[in-house]
């Protein structure tokens, strides 16, 4: 049924620990010159983004998963140990993965809290082509305390806890402070370097980013050109509401066939191939394939 | 694409601004974390605007269901909603009624079909992730589980197994929502392995377990339980819920007031409230969920009325009648029905706590070969 391949890669950080990449592209047909790495969210595993990789696969496009390390998914590590900046590490290297394999700069879909990473690998690294982001976060210290109703920048915990999964305070703050991870500035800093240009989704009803926030970071004399495209009654979790998240996809699409010089409208994948692809995922992460 | 992109403000050279209509007021309805948690006439009156919204699309768009408007003299607009034509479920047995191109149908949904003819609906993009969202929502009146936090031990075939056959399909899309384990392989039920899974959670205790299946498959593996003499230990760490009809193949009927009382002992539940049913029929775009004082839920997007038997009017709230349903979730068929289920409705605020409609299923109207959609699978062998 389905017109993809899906394939299972793995890549490694320098220190040897093991990401685990899926690989999802079109089966037949030309290829966009321009590979999808896609940032799942949060607490969010590669299985969660099929549509994301679906949707891009039957356009053309070679999209591009990874879990990374201390998180949930089958990466290497546990959420216990998570920090902001090996979840930029695991960035980084599914960027580099993609980058070695195609020779080709990558286009950067990052959602949540990877968002943050995408911006800060995007100034880094002329690898990065594009960035995309959905619900992007801008401001992390604002953000989290409104997740978790408490500052821990300020009001520092032993553990913190994110749908059941028990994180490591004070590793993960030690990390966020030494890192400069916390301020909108920091983030600013970033947008100012990256010269890609650079698109962001919000959501009218995203109780965790601030539509201000976003508008700062991207209007301060920013590195490249910049586009706020906002989702009316749109959550922080596109997911919940297919029609708005069939709208964030296609516009997405949109965009980066028109980045690849491609006049074609974006299409939907069958629903079924996405159901199908989306069971056989669900399966590899819970360990039953 | 049906969002509607408008230019806003003017913004400096290099950032862009555009807002974007990302959504329709019933898809924003239907994935809202609310649906079952506004107050009655909100309720009402979201689903007078969304049926009615319906209506006009069904009538405008399916020329079939215009036709059988005609012929019924209806042209009052807006309706009240009991004057809207409802058609016979038994109609989709013999023509494929539609309100979009046929090349818009992601899936033809077919009836169990014991005997005789089966309902084929066609259902579009639209109309199949409302009904996910439908289960999405029923799900929160048993509890607002995240992903991790529930496995499923599904009494029936995976989805490829399932095919075309709606009530099993519905039930093996659980899988999209939690981790799902099938016990129905090539069409044989192994209630021995369905039970090592569950002994083996129930042990663990590190997330519910929800037993999903037909009240008949659910009884065999009760027997099972029975039969190895110990019951299983799920306390208040596990959910028994049934779906697809009352019936053993035999015909006999599965009196659900000695349901409940032998799930409990055999599952070792805390409480009845943990055995919840779940009501959809094929040509039903919506599926509708026990609450914890086991009424089926009515979402604020879907009519539903008991009607008089002869003159098909609709009957006041708690009188008993021949169930009929007015679904606005269905954009690629009209959904628009009245059925051979005999059933009562109810308004105002459930022993649950919740104010809202729901509803009661007593029995089929006739007793013909037609028993239901569960008997698909009655019908499988045992290992």
């Amino acid at each position: 049924m389905t017109r993809v391949s899906f394939e299972q890669h793995e890549t490694h950080l320098a220190d040897g620990r093991r990401i685990a990449i899926w690989t999802t592209a079109p089966r037949e047909g030309p290829v966009h010159p321009m590979p999808l790495v896609v940032g799942a969210g949060f607490a969010r595993r590669m299985h969660h983004f099929s549509p994301v990789a679906m949707w891009g696969a039957h356009n053309g496009f070679f999209v591009v998963r990874y879990d990374p390390v201390n998180h949930v998914g089958i990466s290497d590590g546990e959420m216990w140990n998570f920090t902001l900046s090996e979840s930029c590490e695991s960035l980084r290297a599914a960027v580099d993965w993609t980058y070695e394999r195609t020779g080709q700069a990558v286009a950067v879909v990052a959602t949540s809290l990877t968002a943050r990473m995408a911006y800060q690998v995007a100034a880094e690294t002329d690898r990065v082509a594009r960035v995309i982001t959905a619900v992007g976060v801008v401001h992390v210290q604002r953000t989290l305390a409104k997740v978790f109703g408490q500052d821990y920048a300020t009001d520092p915990v032993p553990l913190a806890v994110f749908e059941g999964k028990e994180i490591n305070g004070p590793r993960f703050l030690a990390d966020a402070h030494e890192k400069n991870w916390w301020s909108l500035a920091s983030t600013i800093h970033f947008l100012q370097r990256a010269r890609q240009p650079i698109t962001t989704f919000i959501g009218t009803e995203d109780d965790w980013v601030d539509p201000a926030d976003v508008n700062a970071a991207f209007s301060d004399a920013p590195g490249g050109p910049r586009r706020i495209l906002s989702l009316e009654r749109a959550p922080h979790d596109l997911s919940r509401d297919p029609a708005v998240a069939r709208t964030f996809f296609l516009l997405m699409l949109e965009e980066l066939l028109a980045a690849c010089d491609v006049t074609t409208k974006p299409v939907d994948p069958p629903f079924e191939a996405l159901m199908e692809q989306s069971l056989v995922e669900r399966r590899i992460q819970r360990g039953d394939k | 694409m049906t969002a509607e992109v408008v230019r806003a403000v003017a913004a400096p050279p290099v950032v862009e601004r555009i807002a974007v209509a990302a959504t329709t007021d019933l898809d924003h309805l239907i994935a809202g974390e609310a649906v079952f948690a506004t107050p009655l006439a909100e309720q009402h009156a979201m689903r007078d605007h969304h049926v009615r919204r319906t209506l006009a699309h069904h009538l405008e768009r399916c020329a079939a269901y215009a036709a059988f408007a005609a012929r019924r003299q209806f042209t009052d607009l807006p309706a009240d909603l009991a004057a809207i034509p409802v058609i016979p479920s038994s109609v989709f047995k013999a023509a494929r009624v539609l309100s979009v191109d046929e090349a818009e149908i992601a899936k033809w949904c077919k009836s169990s079909g014991t005997q005789g003819a089966q309902s084929m609906i066609g259902r579009d993009r639209t109309s199949l992730e409302r009904l996910l969202g439908s289960i999405r929502a029923g799900v929160t009146l048993i509890q607002d589980w995240l992903e991790d936090d529930l496995e499923v031990i599904h009494l029936g075939p995976d989805r490829s197994e399932a095919g075309d056959v709606w009530f099993m399909y519905v039930m093996s899309l659980i899988e999209l929502l939690y981790p799902t384990r099938h016990f129905v392989r090539g069409g044989v039920f192994d209630a021995a392995g369905a039970l090592d899974r569950i002994r083996a959670l129930a042990g663990k205790r590190d997330r519910h377990v929800a037993v999903v299946g037909p009240p008949f498959r659910v009884l065999e593996l009760i027997e099972t339980i029975e039969r190895a003499g110990q019951p299983v230990p799920g306390g208040t760490g596990m959910t028994v819920l049934t779906a697809g009809g009352w019936k053993r193949f035999s015909g006999q009927r599965i009196e659900r007031a000695a349901f409940d009382p032998r799930v409990c002992a055999a599952f070792g539940l805390a409480s009845e409230a943990q055995v919840r049913d779940a009501f959809n029929q094929v040509e039903l775009n919506t599926v509708m969920i026990e609450c914890a004082a086991h009424r089926k839920h009515v979402p604020p997007w879907l009519y539903a009325a008991a009607r008089d038997p002869d003159r098909l009017t609709v009957l006041p709230p708690g009188q008993v009648g021949v169930m009929s349903y007015l679904d606005a979730s269905a954009t690629s068929y009209p959904s628009f029905i009245v059925t051979d289920d005999v059933g009562e409705v109810h308004e105002g605020t459930c022993a649950c706590g919740r104010a809202g409609t729901t509803l009661q299923i007593q029995r089929r109207l006739v007793s013909v070969a037609q028993r239901g959609c569960a008997l698909t699978l009655d019908s499988g062998g045992k290992k």
